[in-house]
């Protein structure tokens, strides 16, 4: 296989209360970070370290991560067949926390995240993701950020394909996620998102690199003249 | 909420009951048990005045008894003393989230309510 290095002296800290985006044409690396942060096994770090509260993560397993409090919503979230969204959420949270809650206490919690996004209570007893359209994938994503409440969450596209009242309601639920305790980091393509959900950086990703950090405006700069000047 | 759903909390707490433990120290202590198929359930509490501040229960049984004394324990946990006699059977039930159940498996539902008002 050729190994190909996608990302190149890249160092960003994400603080509690921070809302970081990251925007960049298609093939930049964005999610390719994202995953690597993860510990996809497509992705090797040669170099670098991830550090969540000051601890190095950079080796740990996914499910660790995620008990570092880490959080990563994938552009494509993958189809399981057999496991539904309730039951999934129920371990996830379980295994997250080391605390097995009252199951019944965990479903009335549910149901009310559930009601916030709009979505149908028999949407709980879907298998996860499978037969899922784009914006119920999105909103199960954010149903999921919403349940196990990580200190920091990386978000890869979670707006692409929703129309205009699902971007609202996902938008609602990412703010509702966010405090001054946890840290956020948005991949987009576009300003729509970050109009609801505003950030306190924007940061400009081309070939592996962040070329431009600025405040809320660089995405303003970005939707009025593209990529090509980077 | 769908009744498949039901079933799963039911068997998830089967799996892993709430409040399973013996009490040492425990102000009330009561055991019953079902003679036709042998689950029995002992419950221990303690009170501090009129407050419950801790509750526990043990014992063997089925899903159904062993889901029901969990989630009664849980419900009754730092309440009032006042509180244990208004639970009833629709109580019950509606901790388990059952609208009805047969006959035979309502003795298992309220056998650890049985230990609370023998």
């Amino acid at each position: 296989m050729d190994k190909k290095k996608i990302i190149d002296g890249l160092s960003l800290t994400v603080k509690p209360g921070e809302i970081h985006a990251i925007m960049g044409p298609n093939g930049s690396g964005k999610s390719t970070l994202a995953n690597a942060i993860f510990g996809h096994p497509k992705y090797t770090i040669t170099k670098g370290k991830i550090l969540a509260d000051k601890k190095d993560i950079t080796d740990k397993s996914p499910d660790k991560k995620a008990k570092a409090g880490l959080f990563l919503s994938m552009q494509n979230s993958p189809e399981i067949n057999g496991v539904t969204v309730a039951h999934f959420l129920r371990v996830a949270v379980a295994a997250a926390t080391g605390e097995n809650k009252n199951p019944f206490a965990f479903h009335e919690e549910l149901k009310a995240v559930m009601k916030r996004l709009s979505m149908d209570p028999s949407f709980a007893m879907r298998y996860l993701n499978t037969g899922f359209s784009g914006g119920e994938k999105k909103r199960a994503e954010i149903l999921q950020l919403l349940l196990l409440k990580p200190t920091y969450a990386i978000l890869d596209e979670t707006d692409s394909g929703l129309d205009v009242d699902a971007l609202k309601i996902v938008a609602d639920g990412i703010n509702a996620f966010h405090t001054d305790k946890t840290g956020l980091v948005l991949i987009t393509h576009y300003n729509r998102l970050l109009q609801y959900v505003v950030p306190d950086f924007v940061h400009i990703m081309v070939k592996g690199k962040i070329v431009k950090s600025g405040g809320k405006e660089l995405a303003l700069e970005i939707e009025r003249n593209g990529y090509s000047k980077y | 909420m769908t009744d498949a759903l039901y079933h799963e909390l039911i068997l998830d707490l089967n799996r892993h009951p709430l409040n399973k433990r013996e009490l040492k120290d425990f102000d009330f202590r009561q055991r019953e048990h079902n003679p036709l198929c042998g689950d029995a359930v002992e419950i221990f509490i303690k009170y501090s005045g009129n407050k419950i501040t801790d509750i526990s229960w043990q014992g063997e049984g089925c899903a159904i008894s062993t889901a029901s004394a969990s989630m009664l324990t849980d419900y009754l946990k730092n309440k009032n003393k006042s509180e244990i006699k208004k639970i009833n059977q629709s109580k019950v039930l509606d901790l388990l989230g059952l609208k009805e159940i047969n006959p035979a498996r309502l003795r298992c539902a309220l056998l650890p309510l049985k230990c609370l008002c023998p």
